[in-house]
């Protein structure tokens, strides 16, 4: 049976459980699923799993995310979709004791891989995109003006690239068969390139960038960890912090410090580098700080549950540092 | 607004560096300072007066004074401010001595940065605003870890004064390193026999409660209310039924090694440490105890003869872990000190040496109630001892093992040795190879002098380079710098002159006692001429050598020290509590409890506003205002109250202008 045939039954079974179950289902075009609110069982036949379902349904379970705007009751129960990347982040929000195991039910999806839209776009134009077909490696993307095949490893996003965690670390149910992981050989390659260029190259690449940040905090909205809401600090007046001027100084200060209130947090799920409408390469700065996190306490976010994140503790004598 | 700026000559320590009156003309046109002078000392009954003339007279609202370190003056200052009226916490002081003129040579550059440090204080302090302490009630019991002679002699002296005391001691009797020594110098009286009526005492006193094999688990809370949890090591023997008769030990097929007499000598896996031990009861060692290695090898070979001969049923071997909670309002460290070990030093054969043994080894040796009775045979035939060699400074004064210190009792412990060895062995000869004679105190000079002249002792100042076995005996090869020559004393015992080391496992208690400690593992007092028995942490105390070498004498003046502050402290029924702590803007609070996580004080509850969200709130009483809070607090919703995000971005705006 179909993996998503599984997942449909499954949420048929759990649906007089919860409120609702947070599925994918088909966007504007076939490249932009978007979130779908299953609460009554007719709406299941909607639900859809593809290459292009990506967003980390774990950012809609931390309270001080989603109470304040009254999307969610607070006592309430839900069902959600979750990756293997998905998992780690919902791992990160449990270790933080920010939510809680039984308010939520795990559909656990292994993942074989997800397209990323920005490196299809460079093979080809994607706006008018009609059939998008995976046959072995490859891909056949058909649009109103051209058809190609294109090799599945030059448009995957990195993180599927180097996936080690395909399949969900903690689940509920697991929707069909697990999936073989990918070697994290590699991952690190463009950190890696990036740190052999110059300081002043470094901050002269970064203020290019962070000059194109239009603050709107889509990439904070996205992300599972960034749950401060309307208390984050970048818009707080009392203390003033930061200004909200659109200097490039001013979104330098909030993109680092958004970073560092990530170390030995973010999960590398990449929705920040996703939702930026300007394309500012964010998760190149996370990956940064996971691999120093790796580094320093070899220590990756959201694998064990049981582990206490290293900058929420301390020992006394670090093994990696001084 | 209306800023009073005060800065402080401080003699020639800031003026002769700093230009006190360039600065005070500067700022006297910074916008709302009214007042702005230079005052030769600003801490002198003149100086303070006139603060209070000026907050008086002009009406001032702030109060900058540029001077030395807060540590020092901060509160004298606060004293002056509250005596106006004003709120003494509208007051912030610049260090411009140890942080500036201190350090500086340049004048002008000096004046410079300290009208930089000056001005960030002004931006500061225009932020400040009226802080009010707290009172807390002040739990009446003291708890004292260690039962050396440091930690009885606090313990009698704060159980005399008629508070409740709990004496807490790793060990299955109280008397320390002291009940181990046979004499002591520099009067050569009888060690224990000193010691033991203290012990009595301590043990007998109604105000005292003694918990012996026992460690601290955790602290929590403050000066004036601390909670400590006391881990009590099973010792498989009830202590309330054991009468110490000691036929137990007499019976116990399992050989040990004596740890009371450091390994010389045979012991037994149930033991009463010594016939004087406070205290007297028998304890088993598991890993030793026949019962307990074949219940871990999965036999049935029950030995209990132990269980068996107990007139009383004392021997319990299902007797567990056990956690004593106390609430006390201060602490007493008197935790102690260990012995180097000598086994890293090669040339002295590393350890390997029967015959080459610790000076604490050779006083249980000298002890009517050590293994030999108080005879001195040598460790590996028995045999009296012809010739007897002390080698000083092993683990002192050299920087190869990481010992750079002097520990200072172990010359005079030489002297006394060696006084002894002649008095056990009057056909004896003595050889003390020292590097410095280190006799400082009442009566210690005149003491070496007896070693010398009276014992016979021959002194020779030079360092040992080898030692190596020959014909039963061991050869002691090395230098008398004094005559410039190599030398070479056959001997039959040689004493090692160890030194003195932080005690095992007392760092391990410093982190759980939240106070600092050297690099050495010596725990830190508060200031090394002011606060001789203080901490930096409020309510904990030192006495003895856990806070670095001492002398009998030392440590009990120490013990008593420790009483008198203690007494001061407890005999107020209330404490105020510092009004700088942290603050939780509940409304900004997002209740992710990370505050919470990081807190070493457990100062933060969670409560529920009246719309039902869940967020965190500082107890004040508790907060030492460490910050650690602010710092984690994702949203920025924690301040600390004296020290807020605004007032810090303040000074930092005011230095980047």
């Amino acid at each position: 049976m179909d993996r998503l045939d599984i997942l449909k039954e499954k949420v048929k079974e759990i649906l007089p459980e919860v409120d609702f179950v947070i599925g994918y289902s088909k966007g504007f075009d076939i490249l932009h699923p978007s979130p779908y609110f299953v609460s009554e069982e007719r709406q299941i036949r909607n639900l859809i799993w593809d290459e292009f379902c990506i967003n980390n349904f774990a950012n809609y379970l931390p309270p001080p995310k989603r109470v304040p705007n009254g999307l969610f009751k607070q006592d309430e129960k839900i069902g959600l979709v979750v990756k293997g990347c998905d998992s780690r982040s919902i791992i990160q929000l449990l270790q933080e004791e920010i939510i809680f195991r039984d308010t939520f039910i795990i559909l656990g999806m292994p993942c074989e891989m997800k397209i990323d839209l920005k490196k299809l776009r460079e093979k080809i134009d994607i706006d008018y995109i009609q059939s998008f077909n995976v046959s072995g490696d490859k891909a056949e993307v058909k649009t109103l003006l051209e058809k190609k095949t294109i090799n599945l490893d030059e448009i995957l996003y990195d993180k599927c690239l180097y996936c080690k965690y395909p399949n969900p670390l903690i689940y509920d149910y697991l929707i069909g068969d697990k999936v073989n992981p990918r070697s994290r050989e590699g991952f690190y390659k463009d950190v890696d390139e990036f740190e052999m260029i110059s300081n002043e190259e470094k901050i002269s690449c970064w203020e290019k960038e962070f000059d194109r940040c239009i603050r709107c905090y889509a990439c904070r909205e996205a992300c599972p960890n960034c749950y401060c809401q309307y208390q984050c600090i970048a818009q707080t007046r009392r203390p003033h912090w930061i200004s909200q001027s659109t200097e490039t100084i001013d979104k330098k200060f909030f993109q680092m410090f958004r970073a560092f209130h990530n170390a030995g947090r973010c999960t590398d799920c990449g929705e920040c580098d996703r939702v930026c409408p300007v394309g500012i390469p964010i998760s190149k700065i996370m990956k940064k700080l996971t691999k120093e996190v790796l580094r320093l306490f070899n220590y990756e976010a959201g694998v064990d549950e049981k582990l206490i994140p290293p900058l929420m503790t301390y020992k006394r004598e670090e093994d990696n540092i001084g | 607004m209306r800023i009073g700026f005060f800065i402080c000559h401080c003699g020639s320590n800031i003026a002769g560096t700093v230009d006190v009156v360039q600065v005070a003309e500067y700022v006297s046109k910074l916008p709302n300072v009214v007042h702005s002078v230079h005052l030769m000392y600003t801490c002198s009954q003149p100086g303070q007066k006139e603060i209070v003339d000026a907050i008086k007279e002009k009406r001032l609202t702030r109060i900058v004074i540029a001077a030395c370190s807060p540590k020092m003056h901060e509160v004298t200052f606060r004293r002056a401010i509250e005596r106006t009226g004003l709120n003494p916490y509208l007051f912030e002081m610049a260090n411009i001595r140890e942080h500036c003129s201190w350090i500086h040579d340049d004048r002008e550059l000096a004046t410079q940065k300290a009208i930089e440090l000056v001005e960030m204080t002004i931006a500061k302090v225009a932020r400040h605003e009226s802080l009010f302490s707290n009172k807390v009630d002040v739990n009446k019991k003291v708890l004292i870890i260690g039962g050396g002679i440091a930690g009885i002699q606090a313990a009698l002296d704060m159980a005399d004064g008629g508070f409740e005391v709990v004496l807490v001691e790793r060990e299955p009797t109280i008397g320390g390193k002291m009940a181990q020594l046979d004499n002591t110098f520099p009067t050569i009286d009888c060690s224990s026999c000193i010691l033991t009526p203290k012990m009595v005492d301590a043990g007998q006193h109604e105000k005292i409660k003694l918990i012996t094999y026992a460690e601290i688990e955790s602290v929590s809370g403050y000066v004036g209310n601390f909670e400590v949890k006391v881990h009590k090591k099973p010792p498989y023997v009830n202590y309330e039924k054991c009468i110490g008769c000691g036929i137990c030990e007499r019976k116990c097929p399992a050989k040990a090694p004596n740890r009371f007499n450091l390994g010389i000598g045979e012991g037994k896996a149930i033991y009463i440490p010594f016939p004087q031990a406070v205290p007297k009861v028998a304890t088993i060692t598991k890993e030793h105890c026949i019962y307990f290695k074949s219940l871990a090898e999965g036999k049935l070979n029950r030995c209990k003869i132990c269980q068996k001969v107990c007139h009383v049923s004392a021997v319990d071997f299902e007797i567990k872990d056990e956690y004593i909670n106390e609430k006390v309002g201060a602490i007493i460290t008197a935790v102690g000190f260990d012995l180097f070990n000598h086994s890293v030093y090669q040339e002295y054969g590393g350890g390997r040496y029967p015959d080459v043994i610790s000076s604490l080894q050779y006083e249980r040796l000298l002890s009517a109630s050590g293994p030999t009775e108080g005879k001195i045979k040598r460790p590996s035939d028995g045999k009296e001892p012809e010739t007897v060699v002390f080698i000083s400074c092993v683990g002192s004064r050299d920087d190869s093992v990481g010992r750079p210190y002097c520990s200072g009792i172990c010359c005079m412990y030489m002297a006394k040795q060696a006084i002894l060895t002649k008095d056990h062995l009057p056909e004896s000869k003595t050889f003390i190879f020292y590097i410095d004679i280190r006799a400082g105190s009442k009566a210690y000079e005149e003491f070496v002098k007896r070693a010398q002249v009276e014992a016979g002792a021959q002194y020779i100042r030079g360092r040992v380079a080898k030692i190596y076995p020959e014909n039963g005996g061991l050869i002691v090869r090395g230098v008398d710098t004094l005559l410039g020559q190599q030398v070479e004393v056959m001997a039959d015992l040689v004493v090692l002159a160890n030194g003195v080391i932080s005690s095992r496992g007392s760092n391990e208690l410093a982190q759980k006692l939240r106070i600092p400690y050297d690099q050495y593992g010596f725990l830190s007092e508060g200031h090394p001429k002011l606060k001789p028995v203080e901490t930096n942490t409020a309510g904990i105390f030192l006495a003895g050598a856990c806070q670095g070498p001492k002398d009998i004498p030392s440590s009990v003046a120490q013990g008593s020290a420790t009483a008198g502050k203690v007494q001061g402290l407890l005999s107020k029924d209330q404490l105020e509590t510092s009004p700088l702590v942290a603050l939780v803007e509940c409304s900004r609070c997002i209740g992710c409890f990370k505050c919470l996580k990081v807190c070493p004080y457990n100062a933060i509850e969670r409560i529920t506003l009246k719309d039902g969200s869940l967020v965190a709130s500082v107890i004040p009483t508790v907060c030492q205002g460490c910050g650690l809070c602010v710092a984690t607090c994702p949203s920025a919703s924690i301040t600390l109250k004296g020290f807020t995000d605004d007032q810090l971005i303040a000074e930092v705006e005011a230095l980047c202008r």
